[in-house]
């Protein structure tokens, strides 16, 4: 198997539901913490 | 060899592993629980991001006292290039952990340790849905393992409602924010159930879980502090408030060096058992939030009968209903599902497949990678220093508690501590 050169790697990343998924739920999670501040 | 003699001691290697992993799990459990007893003892002068953050200030100074003595700085480093990719899950992992421990500290000052531990521990159903959507776990495990799934999920909805129910119709000690508060404990255990993805995608590419932590503990930190600055009237708000309250600052690192103990249990027990068996059992850390908010702090002290029972129950419940959902994963599908997802893994970021199950089962890039240098003592004593420091200005406040249930409860803390990590040292020197 080939080594992923970086721009590869972060190519990987960013069309990867596994990264999607908690990304989102973070953002969510932050607004949460505005409203109930 | 012969074929059977393998077989014996492939399957007393299993039962070995297994053993191993629930040993973890309940020692998990028994620090995550202690965990928050310490923010029992800020009551008063900081607002939940600042307490947050000096947890997780605590946590980052906490991991480089013993764990780097566990595994140099070398070989974490060395860890990390190997799996570059995967700095982002630890950075996002640790941001989830960030707002999910603010939550709570909005929670537990809402409505009570007793009652928000059990709400937000129901992240173990996030944690198995997130499992069978994105990693394939339970698929095909058939009939009788999606009843058990099912069985537990309303379980562990009905135990969140008599827990709500509780603190929502609990007479004289009815809390005025008690909405928030169960808010806060639902958002928690959104954060924390999702925060299992990061972790099966560290664990299925054979990172070393201190390596994990290493890159966690940065992203926690990090977003923690910009949340502060925001929320809290800026950096010099924000530093004015933690320098006139210095004296309670070390329970809050106290919390975090608790936390960090209990999380590389759950690390491992996770990745011994696999998430559906590893958070369930760490989530009997429950139990012990129960036992040190009840026992040690009185706070089911001037509750009625019919609320005690409430919470008593639904605490029970919530348990009953993870063991249901930890007893539905068939190995066999499991394997199969780990094996899928780590060939995914190995197409889409350029792994080696056989070289990551290699590094799963203990083989490691190089050994002399694993020497600890002088530094990596430096830094052990430059992080106790900073707690030292903290301790020296402590003050304890002026609350209620029942110091004998403090020595027992830190007897089993140390006693647990002890067991599984000669149990880990003993199989796998940490590997």
């Amino acid at each position: 198997m080939a080594t992923k050169t970086n721009s590869e790697l972060v190519k990987a990343i960013l069309t990867d539901t596994h990264f999607w998924v908690p990304a989102v739920v973070l953002m969510f999670g932050i607004g949460l913490l505005v409203v109930l501040h | 060899m012969s074929t059977s003699t393998t077989t014996e001691s492939s399957a007393g290697s299993s039962i070995a592993i297994h053993r191993m992993g629930v040993i973890c799990g309940l020692a998990a459990g028994v620090w995550l629980g202690a965990a928050e007893a310490p923010t029992k003892l800020v009551t008063v002068g900081l607002s939940p991001f600042a307490i947050s953050l000096c947890m997780v200030a605590g946590v980052f100074t906490a991991r480089w006292t013993f764990p780097t003595l566990l595994k140099g700085t070398s070989y974490v480093f060395t860890d990390l290039v190997k799996k570059k990719h995967l700095i982002v899950w630890a950075l996002l992992a640790g941001c989830l952990w960030a707002v999910a421990n603010t939550l709570t500290v909005f929670a537990i000052r809402d409505v009570g340790l007793a009652t928000a531990f059990p709400l937000w521990n129901a992240n173990s159903l996030i944690g198995i849905f997130w499992g069978w959507l994105l990693f394939r776990e339970l698929e095909g495990g058939g009939r009788k393992n999606a009843l058990k799934i099912l069985l537990g999920a309303v379980i562990i909805v009905t135990a969140a409602i008599l827990l709500g129910f509780s603190t929502i119709h609990g007479g004289s000690t009815t809390s005025p924010h008690a909405i928030r508060g169960l808010i806060a404990a639902g958002g928690a255990s959104l954060m924390w159930g999702t925060m299992y993805v990061p972790y099966r995608k560290a664990y299925i590419s054979g990172m070393n879980p201190l390596s994990f932590v290493t890159a966690f503990t940065v992203g926690e930190l990090g977003l923690m502090a910009v949340l502060t600055f925001v929320f809290d009237g800026g950096v010099h708000g924000a530093l004015h408030q933690l320098a006139i309250n210095r004296a309670v600052l070390f329970w809050l690192f106290l919390g975090g060096f608790v936390w960090v103990i209990g999380d590389l249990f759950q690390q491992f027990a996770t990745k011994y058992l696999g998430i559906g068996r590893g958070i369930p059992l760490s989530n009997t850390n429950q139990l012990w939030g129960l036992a040190w908010g009840g026992l040690v702090f009185g706070e089911l002290a001037s509750a009625d009968t019919t609320h005690r029972l409430l919470v008593l129950g639904g605490s029970l419940l919530m348990l009953l209903g993870a063991l249901s959902i930890s007893t539905a994963v068939a190995s066999s599908r499991e394997n199969h599902s780990r094996n899928a997802a780590l060939q995914r893994e190995c197409d889409r970021y350029g792994m080696e497949y056989w070289e990551v199950l290699a590094t799963q089962s203990g083989e490691e890039f190089n050994r002399k990678g694993e020497r600890r240098r002088w530094w990596d003592y430096a830094i052990v004593a430059v992080a106790l220093s900073v707690f030292v420091w903290f301790g020296l200005q402590a003050v304890v406040p002026s609350i209620a508690m029942n110091m004998a249930w403090v020595a027992a409860l830190g007897v089993i803390l140390v006693a647990s501590m002890l067991w599984a990590g000669f149990t880990l040292w003993r199989n796998t020197r940490f590997n």
